[in-house]
């Protein structure tokens, strides 16, 4: 394994305050725009930003997730923290970090261009880019923890995964906010290639407590590759993913699934965009939301298939349960087809749990609460399933249902 | 041998502001099967709601006793916590919730009101295996989830295995017998005799005389607008069975 | 490159256009563009009281200030506002009295489209008030629906002869701040239908009116204001046919409904307007805001079969604001080689228990484009509240688009939402199979189209299906890639 300077340094001036709408970063987003319609940035403009950064944590398992075994790469308020990382040596996989000169040069013009992605690329606070080669089958999972742990922290990360031919990995990716901090802000980025016939599986954890996090994810597909993410969302003031899946080549496999539980007031939004140009490949949505105590979910998916690209099988499916009077979801499935020969559905319900069934758990002797915790667990259960490890799915669903 | 188990007093009930039962009274003891039979919309699925304490149904008149207790404002899950036990007539489907994470729990909340600690995972595991074998449930259906993609009969036999596993005091099996063909019937009601004891009783509603032959009943009663308006013994279903109901509306025959 | 004589009878032996053609009437027109004087010269030509004027006047202002919007997944030329004329008139002879006083040009003009008068009278029982270049020319069944008295007349009349039902009604469904092209046509509008259904009453016929688009250039800005009082019912008929252009039309109607209480509306629209030629040239822009409100245990039921126009932007749409109230939307869109539609509805439950259901089934084919758009939203105090939409698209060439947004706000716990939509081909095993039989592609295709279409034309008056089932396979005509 290639491990190269970890040395860094920030693009920011300490002690420089940040108003977002302030900075020179193109128009910051409105509600006018419809991308934005349901995301209440005003809780952000509030909001006086630092990026002075300061390790706090000194244990992983104080955030209260289940032993880390394997590589862990762990990043505190935007920067490489080494103490808590556990960086083994693993044959066939590259690791840079932000200082290497290598990646200076490489950094890549993002292609969309929004506000939050110039926000990252021009304060961007640290970059970790991880490279498997051809033909390797990696079994153990990959960590990569963000945490935020500073009032009114905002760090700018990104993460890119390149993938080569053939290869096969598993990530989970951890966005934490220490329970006694706030305000605080990741403002995060991946970017995924993945070569003809590679594969991998991205879990995704957020648990931000009272701070922010955007992720904008980038993912380009080559031939007969698989990409699966599963986005839980457990808490934060505000959580936003916005994921561009570009499918660029035959016979792939795209896959995303999302569980998000919002509750007091939190605002979880899922934005999904699968863009499949060229023929002969599947995609899968599969996004659940259980939504309580005045939590807002949003989940807008929006499959396009392009001319030419026939054969395509997309699938998109939006479950939510709204568990009491003050909360709300907005659900918006798009499919934009321009391809004739396709099987394209998707489908969205919006309900509460079925009266009848409660009343037969209860015959049963479960009490309400327990009930609607089971009945919880039996809506999510189909999108937690998909990650096989049973000691992560047990600390996942605790989370969601916070138990 | 006759200890009271359950007394039901001049019961009246309603559903969106129509009566459904108008003046219910039933004593069941200890040990005791009753049949409870009746035509079409006489109120027989309302009266096991009601037991199982539905609050789709309004209890408007009346009592239910159930071993000393009063229970018509208690919650469904007490209900069950003291052994009461609705085989449902439609079993609800409840998906992503497996058969078996669904009894454990329905198991731990009741130790948990009793204060009794919850019961370890093997001696659970063995509990399941020996009670599946009674109504001869297959493996897989025990990891499906609840009653998910099961057919009309296997889902009656599920509720035969929960009904096992939850050794209720008093069971009430709604039209258990409906959609069942004659061997899937045998089996059911073969589980219900062998769960049969001093200490339990068993209610059993129904259509036809034909579950009665596989589980004898010690009385049967009619219902009819909400009322018991006949009872006797086995031999009054066999009557039923030859004449219909209608002998029995015309009050002279009561 | 314009349209010659000999294309047009061209186009017109080739019956891909089949309605289009020209009726040559004198017609008195506004001069060109858009401005107060314009405005008042609309309002003095129609004899309008100084209310209607002042309201017109505000629509103005507060349409200056509006821009165009361009959320639509459509691509056209943006009208030139100023270079189109804002009215015009079939010349006033004299006060028509009878039909023998129609101008015989356009009794033929109907004869052609199938709907003569006398035959209508005959045949269906149905009123027909129909308007040439946004004029009412002719209304029959007058008397018989008086006697109820039901109200149904023009626009223009109403306002002079019934101002207190207007004042009281107009813009309160639509107000005239409420989009672009809505505040134009409170603006400008020309004229359209007035109906009133007393309460109790259960209109015994079939309201119709028939749109048609005559004079080169001339925008048409209907507008259509429809009441159904307490307990009453009416079953209402529009129906679109345009003659061939080679320039843009412009078309930006308004239609209010109101259901009050327990009142029922229905209202069913085949809409036929010119969509251009084969090669995108020329059709009309159809602008459409439809709207209605719902009281206690009402219901509004649009039904729509739309086949026409260049370009569509309409979202028929409800407000369920009495409790238990009831919104339905069927609808059929066609688009066809170079048509662009966005079209679908809005349904706003606010009140409780109330009820709505949406089904579209798009069928796009050529290189057109179809989008169904429509929002569900429920609100806090919509308790126990239902929707159901599917949306399905048919894709019959790999040239066309087909695209679903759909966008559900729910903030009601109590309430069920439930949105399925499919996208798929034209299916080969079945056009196989007819053609097996002896059925020919094309019959083949329209008997597809119609059984997929079938729930919603279903929907529709018996006459109207007819009718509504020949347009599709005109419509698709050719339409195999």
């Amino acid at each position: 394994m290639i491990i190269k300077d970890l040395n860094h340094n920030s693009l920011l001036k300490e002690n420089s305050k940040l108003d977002l709408e302030a900075l020179n970063l193109g128009s910051f987003p409105k509600r006018k725009e419809e991308r934005w319609k349901y995301t209440p940035l005003r809780f952000l403009k509030k909001i006086n930003f630092h990026n002075q950064f300061n390790f706090k944590i000194e244990h992983l398992n104080s955030l209260g997730i289940p032993k880390i075994e394997g590589l862990v790469i762990v990043l505190e308020n935007g920067k490489f923290n080494s103490s808590l990382s556990n960086i083994i040596d693993l044959m066939d996989i590259e690791l840079l970090f932000l200082n290497d000169g290598d990646i200076v040069n490489n950094s890549q013009e993002p292609s969309h261009k929004d506000y939050f992605t110039n926000l990252n690329f021009s304060f961007l606070t640290e970059k970790v880019v991880l490279k498997i080669k051809p033909n390797v089958n990696i079994n153990e999972p990959i960590n990569f923890v963000n945490i935020i742990s500073d009032d009114n922290c905002i760090s700018n990360t990104q993460f890119n995964i390149d993938i080569y031919e053939n290869s096969k990995l598993h990530i989970r990716q951890y966005f934490l906010g220490s329970s006694n901090s706030k305000d605080g802000f990741i403002n995060h980025r991946n970017q995924v290639s993945l070569k003809s016939q590679s594969s991998l599986t991205v879990d995704k954890f957020q648990d931000l407590n009272q701070n922010f996090n955007f992720c904008n994810e980038f993912i380009d597909q080559e031939q007969e590759s698989k990409f699966i993410m599963n986005t839980f969302s457990a808490s934060g003031i505000i959580l936003r993913n916005d994921v561009f899946n570009n499918v660029n080549g035959k016979n792939c496999h795209s896959e995303l699934n999302g569980v998000f539980a919002p509750i007091e007031k939190q605002h979880f939004d899922n934005h999904t965009t699968i863009n499949h140009f060229v023929a002969d490949c599947k995609s899968f949505e599969n996004y659940k939301g259980v939504i309580k105590e005045s939590g807002v979910g949003v989940f807008n998916g929006k499959v396009i298939v392009h001319q030419d690209a026939q054969k395509i099988e997309a699938f998109q499916k939006n479950n939510n349960i709204l568990l009491d009077d003050e909360s709300k979801i907005y659900s918006k499935p798009e499919l934009e087809i321009y391809a004739d020969d396709v099987r394209c559905s998707h489908g969205s319900t919006t309900g509460r749990f079925d009266e009848e069934a409660l009343f037969y758990l209860r015959s049963r002797g479960i009490s309400v609460k327990k009930s609607l915790e089971l009945m919880t667990l039996g809506f999510i259960n189909e999108v937690i399933e998909k990650s096989n490890d049973s000691a992560y799915k047990e600390f996942v669903l605790k989370r969601l249902l916070k138990d | 041998m006759s200890e009271l188990l359950i007394e039901i007093k001049d019961l009246e009930c309603n559903i969106d502001n129509q009566k459904i039962l108008q003046g219910l009274n039933l004593k069941i003891n200890k040990g005791e099967v009753h049949a409870i039979m009746g035509p079409n919309g006489s109120g027989k699925s309302t009266l096991s709601s009601v037991l199982a304490g539905n609050d789709n149904y309004e209890v408007t008149n009346g009592s239910i006793n159930f071993l000393g207790e009063e229970i018509s404002e208690m919650s469904p899950e007490e209900r069950s916590w003291k052994g009461m036990f609705l085989a449902f007539q439609y079993p609800v489907e409840i998906p992503g919730v497996s058969n078996i994470n669904f009894l454990r729990t329905a198991l731990n909340e009741r130790n948990k009101y009793f204060g009794i600690d919850s019961i370890p995972a093997k001696d659970f595991l063995k509990m399941v295996a020996e009670k599946s074998e009674l109504v001869g449930l297959n493996n897989k259906l025990k990891n499906r989830s609840v009653n998910e993609g099961f057919s009309g009969g296997e889902k009656k036999r599920n509720e035969i295995f929960q009904m096992a596993m939850l050794d209720p005091k008093l069971s009430i099996l709604d039209e258990t017998d409906s959609g069942l063909d004659i061997d899937a019937l045998k089996i059911v009601a073969n589980g219900v005799n062998k769960l049969k004891s001093s200490e339990n009783a068993t209610v059993v509603i129904t259509h036809y005389q034909r579950l009665l032959d596989y589980i004898v009943p010690d009385f049967v009663h009619v219902l009819h607008e909400g009322k018991i308006i006949k009872s006797g013994d086995k031999s009054l279903a066999l009557e039923l069975e030859k004449k219909g109901y209608d002998w029995l509306k015309n009050d002279e025959n009561i | 490159m314009s349209y010659t004589e000999k294309e047009l009878k061209e186009e017109l032996n080739n019956k891909s256009y089949e309605f289009g053609f020209v009726t040559d009437i004198e017609s008195e027109k506004a001069p060109i563009g858009l401005n107060e004087d314009i405005i008042k010269l609309i309002s003095s030509k129609k004899n309008e009281p100084q209310w209607m004027l002042a309201y017109r006047l505000e629509a103005f202002r507060v349409w200056q200030k509006m821009s165009e919007p361009n959320w639509a997944h459509v691509k056209y030329t943006k009208p030139d506002f100023q270079n189109i004329s804002y009215y015009a008139a079939p010349k006033k002879k004299k006060e028509l009295k009878s039909l023998d006083e129609v101008d015989p040009e356009l009794l033929r003009t109907m004869e052609k489209l199938g709907i003569s008068i006398e035959e209508q009278k005959k045949l269906s029982g149905v009123a027909v008030d129909f308007v040439m270049d946004s004029v009412s020319v002719a209304t029959s069944f007058k008397e018989k629906l008086s006697e109820l008295g039901i109200i149904f007349c023009s626009f223009s009349e109403a306002v002079n002869n019934h101002p207190d039902l207007v004042k009281k009604y107009m813009g309160t469904v639509v107000p005239h701040t409420d989009n672009y092209y809505s505040a134009l046509n409170s603006a400008v509008f020309s004229d359209g239908s007035f109906c009133y259904i007393p309460k109790g009453v259960r209109c015994p016929m079939e309201l119709s009116t028939y749109f048609r688009i005559n004079e080169s250039g001339t925008g048409q800005f209907e507008r259509t204001l429809l009441i159904a009082d307490e307990s009453s019912y009416v079953s209402y008929l529009e129906g679109c046919t345009a003659p061939q252009r080679d320039e843009n039309q412009l078309h930006a109607a308004v239609v209010e409904l109101i259901a009050l209480d327990k009142a029922e509306i229905k209202y069913s629209t085949v809409q036929n307007w010119y969509p251009g030629d084969a090669k995108g040239k020329g059709g009309v822009y159809n602008f459409v805001t439809k709207r209605g409100i719902c009281g206690y245990r009402s219901k509004i039921s649009w039904t729509q079969v739309e086949t026409g126009s260049a370009v569509t932007w309409k979202y028929p749409s409800c407000i369920l604001k009495g409790d238990h109230s009831i919104g339905e939307f069927y609808s059929v869109a066609v688009t066809n080689n170079f048509q662009q539609a966005d079209t679908g509805t809005k349904m706003i439950h606010i009140g409780k228990n109330t009820k709505s259901t949406i089904i579209s089934k798009g069928i796009s084919a050529g290189k057109s484009q179809n989008s169904y758009r429509g929002l569900v939203k429920i609100g806090k105090g919509a308790k126990n509240s239902r929707n159901f939409s599917q949306c399905d698209s048919l894709l019959m060439t790999d040239q066309c688009g087909a695209h679903t947004f759909p966008y559900i706000e729910c903030e009601n716990p109590t309430a069920t939402v439930e949105h399925e939509a499919t996208t798929s081909k034209i299916g080969e095993d079945q056009l196989f199979y007819c053609m097996q039989r002896g059925i020919s592609e094309e019959k083949a295709i329209s008997l597809i189209v119609n059984g997929y279409a079938k729930e919603v034309l279903n929907k529709l008056p018996m006459e109207f299906a007819v009718e509504a089932q020949k347009l599709l396979e005109i419509s698709l005509e050719g339409s195999v890639g």
